[in-house]
């Protein structure tokens, strides 16, 4: 049954990928909300699983694949929060795609030996903190992508196509701003809660040593994003590309917890 | 029963004569009772817009339509002549055809434009509160307004700008999302920066600063606009306010160069700013659309923008033609109910049959008279059907041919208990021989 609910999602979101893409490129608009049509069903699908596991296992997200499990939902949960409050069904064009690499990666992950620190109130905030805030950070990557293609189309006066369907500039810039200043105090959390309930717990090792750089370089790229955008002004190109590397510093990092 | 209309629009008429003609809002059910008082008239409705004055009506013959270009020249106390030659008149299905175009938008003068479905809905509201449209225009005008809607949700007939303050509004709303509470810079005051503000203002931009060279006329047009006038040389830090700009001052020098402009920029703190360079020759240097977050665009650009719209509305003319031309069959169709020819024969066709049934159950026991006794019965009751039909017949020709007769004929359908269904039915394949 959990299973089933996984493939079911997958098979959902992949769908809902496909329509949503497909809505950049033609200029009827019911694509898009048949895409949501289908995002919505894996959607609850995907709560439905995770609900499951949740009683089935006395410790949800404890183990890698649960913890990839739960950023696809994330990811898919912003975004429809997004879809509702500010109606941009562009912004799936992206965020869909990705929700299926991170549900796809759920069956590549190794299945977890034992229940490793099971019942840790510590890993458990954690997980949580930190698999949330990467799922915000890879909504503001989406807004960054848009932001770049739409103002390197303005800029370039090509205003045929895709352009129509795309966000408004100034729309995905504060989105992008809104969704990193929510994910970097939980990121900080996540941090915290990492160094103190799990790296000093066990044995410090020399990966738990690099994963940490890793989320605290993640930690350092979104922190100078807010400030630059906050303080300094910083708009347009410059600020949304250091979403894109924030993006890709998270990438990295979610790897390395993979040999945790 | 005669469906036509007669009227008069901008590829027929010069504006001289088409504002002769018009008929304000205020003053059509006046004008439809005048119209009414004319006996002939059995249902009209007026539809008048600044570039089209048409009246739609049912009346019982050709010849009545006299009377309607009588009632222009009277009511408008014109003489016949001075317009006639600009009148077209489209009758039956052509009548219907043309409605159901002026609604999709493909006989507007802006191809497309969807100002003018919200006036035929208007023309109707207004004829069907003074009782003026029954069964055919009520039917046709309802009918009408769902094409319109049906040409814009099918098809791309009323997407893309419209004009070049439509285009810059378009593109500022892909800069800035929603204008509300943004502030709109005019340089120089003139015709098309009053418009294109306009534009925005209706959109949602809340604030307008007007910088003009002449104060005066800076503050007339900010004082239209419900905004407020700088002098021009404060147009700087006026310009590290705004979000929009639209330059159209005569200056034949730029008036913003990319020095000046990096240095508002940096007082904005790099929010974008959407520069609107109407003025030719221009306001702006060029090089200033290379700066991040500026978007530059001239008149050019936009008109670019206009016609791209223009030529893609154009080619789907061509869709739109064929979801009138299918509806116009769809209302014909219906039309033909009402008239005499189908019911009549289907009339003659169901006596006949009984004819022949009648001799069919009977004629076996009359095996004993001879072949010319035979004949005499098979004449008589020939004769009995047509006798018994003569008079309705008669009728229904006669109700055929008066304007509100299609009641009567509905109750004669009802007499000889003929179906709807078959009258359509009968008519369509009228069609079909008429087709081959």
């Amino acid at each position: 049954m959990i299973s089933t609910l996984l493939g079911a999602s997958l098979v959902a979101y992949f769908i809902a990928s496909v329509l949503y893409l497909a809505n950049l490129h033609v200029k009827r608009r019911y694509f898009a909300a048949y895409g949501t049509a289908a995002a919505a069903a894996g959607f609850a699908l995907q709560t439905a699983r995770l609900v499951l596991q949740t009683l089935a296992h006395a410790t949800p997200f404890a183990n890698a694949p649960e913890a990839i499990f739960f950023l696809s939902w994330a990811i898919a949960a912003s975004y429809l929060v997004i879809l509702v409050w500010l109606r941009l069904p562009a912004v799936g064009a992206l965020a869909m795609p990705l929700s299926v690499v991170a549900l796809a990666l759920v069956y590549r992950f190794p299945a977890p030996s034992g229940e490793p620190l099971a019942g840790d109130a510590w890993l458990r905030i954690h997980v949580v903190a930190i698999v949330s805030s990467f799922a915000l950070f890879v909504l503001a990557f989406c807004c960054a992508v848009f932001y770049l293609v739409q103002n390197k189309l303005l800029k370039s006066k090509r205003l045929k196509g895709m352009f129509r369907k795309l966000p408004p500039l100034e729309t995905v810039d504060a989105l992008g701003l809104h969704l990193a200043a929510i994910g970097f105090p939980l990121l900080t959390l996540g941090i915290v809660t990492g160094v103190v309930g799990v790296e000093l717990a066990s044995l410090r090792t020399q990966l738990s040593g690099i994963k940490l750089g890793a989320a605290g370089v993640t930690w350092a790229v979104y922190g100078a994003y807010l400030l630059a955008h906050g303080a300094a002004g910083w708009r347009g190109k410059r600020a949304n590309w250091i979403l894109i590397i924030g993006a890709l510093l998270v990438v990295l990092t979610t790897a390395l917890h993979r040999f945790a | 029963m005669h469906l036509v209309v007669i009227g008069l629009n901008h590829k027929t008429a010069p504006v001289e004569i088409r504002e002769k003609l018009a008929v304000s809002e205020g003053k059509l059910p006046e004008a439809l009772e005048a119209l009414r008082a004319c006996h002939c008239v059995a249902e009209c409705c007026i539809l008048s817009t600044c570039n089209r004055t048409e009246i739609y009506a049912v009346t019982a013959r050709r010849e009545d339509e006299e009377a309607l270009v009588d009632f222009i020249s009277n009511y408008h106390d014109i003489a016949r002549s001075s317009f006639e030659d600009n009148l077209y008149r489209h009758r039956g299905h052509k009548a219907v055809e043309h409605i159901f175009s002026v609604a999709a938008g493909i006989d507007s003068m802006m191809v497309g434009e969807t100002q003018i479905l919200g006036q035929v809905k208007n023309a109707f509201s207004v004829a069907d509160e003074s009782d003026s449209t029954k069964t055919v225009l009520g039917n046709l005008f309802r009918q009408a307004l769902g094409v319109g809607k049906r040409a814009r949700t099918e098809t791309d007939i009323s997407r893309g700008a419209f004009s070049v303050g439509y285009a810059a509004v378009e593109l500022a709303k892909s800069i800035f999302g929603n204008l509300h509470a943004r502030t709109v810079l005019i340089l120089g005051a003139g015709k098309m920066s009053e418009l294109t503000a306009k534009h925005l203002l209706a959109l949602g931009a809340t604030s307008i600063i007007v910088a003009n060279r002449t104060l005066a006329r800076g503050e007339e047009l900010a004082a239209r606009l419900g905004g407020q006038a700088v002098p021009f040389d404060s147009f700087p830090e006026a310009m590290a306010r705004a979000d929009i700009v639209i330059g159209s001052t005569g200056s034949s020098e730029p008036v913003v160069t990319r020095e000046q402009m990096a240095e508002i920029m940096r007082q904005r703190h790099e929010r974008p700013i959407f520069l609107i360079d109407i003025a030719v020759p221009r306001d702006v240097e060029a090089g200033v659309g290379d700066l991040e977050n500026v978007f530059l665009y001239d008149i050019d650009d936009l008109s670019s923008l206009v016609q791209r719209s223009v030529a893609e509305r154009e080619r789907e003319t061509r869709k739109v033609r064929e979801i009138v031309a299918e509806e116009t069959h769809k209302f014909s169709l219906w039309m033909r109910t009402l008239e005499a020819v189908p019911l009549i024969k289907l009339l003659r066709r169901k006596l006949d049959d009984l004819r022949d049934r009648e001799w069919e159950r009977h004629s076996g026991k009359l095996d004993h008279l001879s072949e010319k006794d035979r004949e005499t019965i098979r004449a008589m009751m020939q004769s009995l059907v047509n006798r018994i039909s003569h008079s309705p017949l008669i009728k229904m020709k006669e109700y055929a041919s008066s304007a509100n007769g299609y009641d009567k004929l509905d109750v004669a359908r009802e007499l000889f208990g003929i179906e709807v269904g078959d009258v359509e039915e009968e008519a369509s394949e009228k069609d079909g021989e008429a087709k081959k």
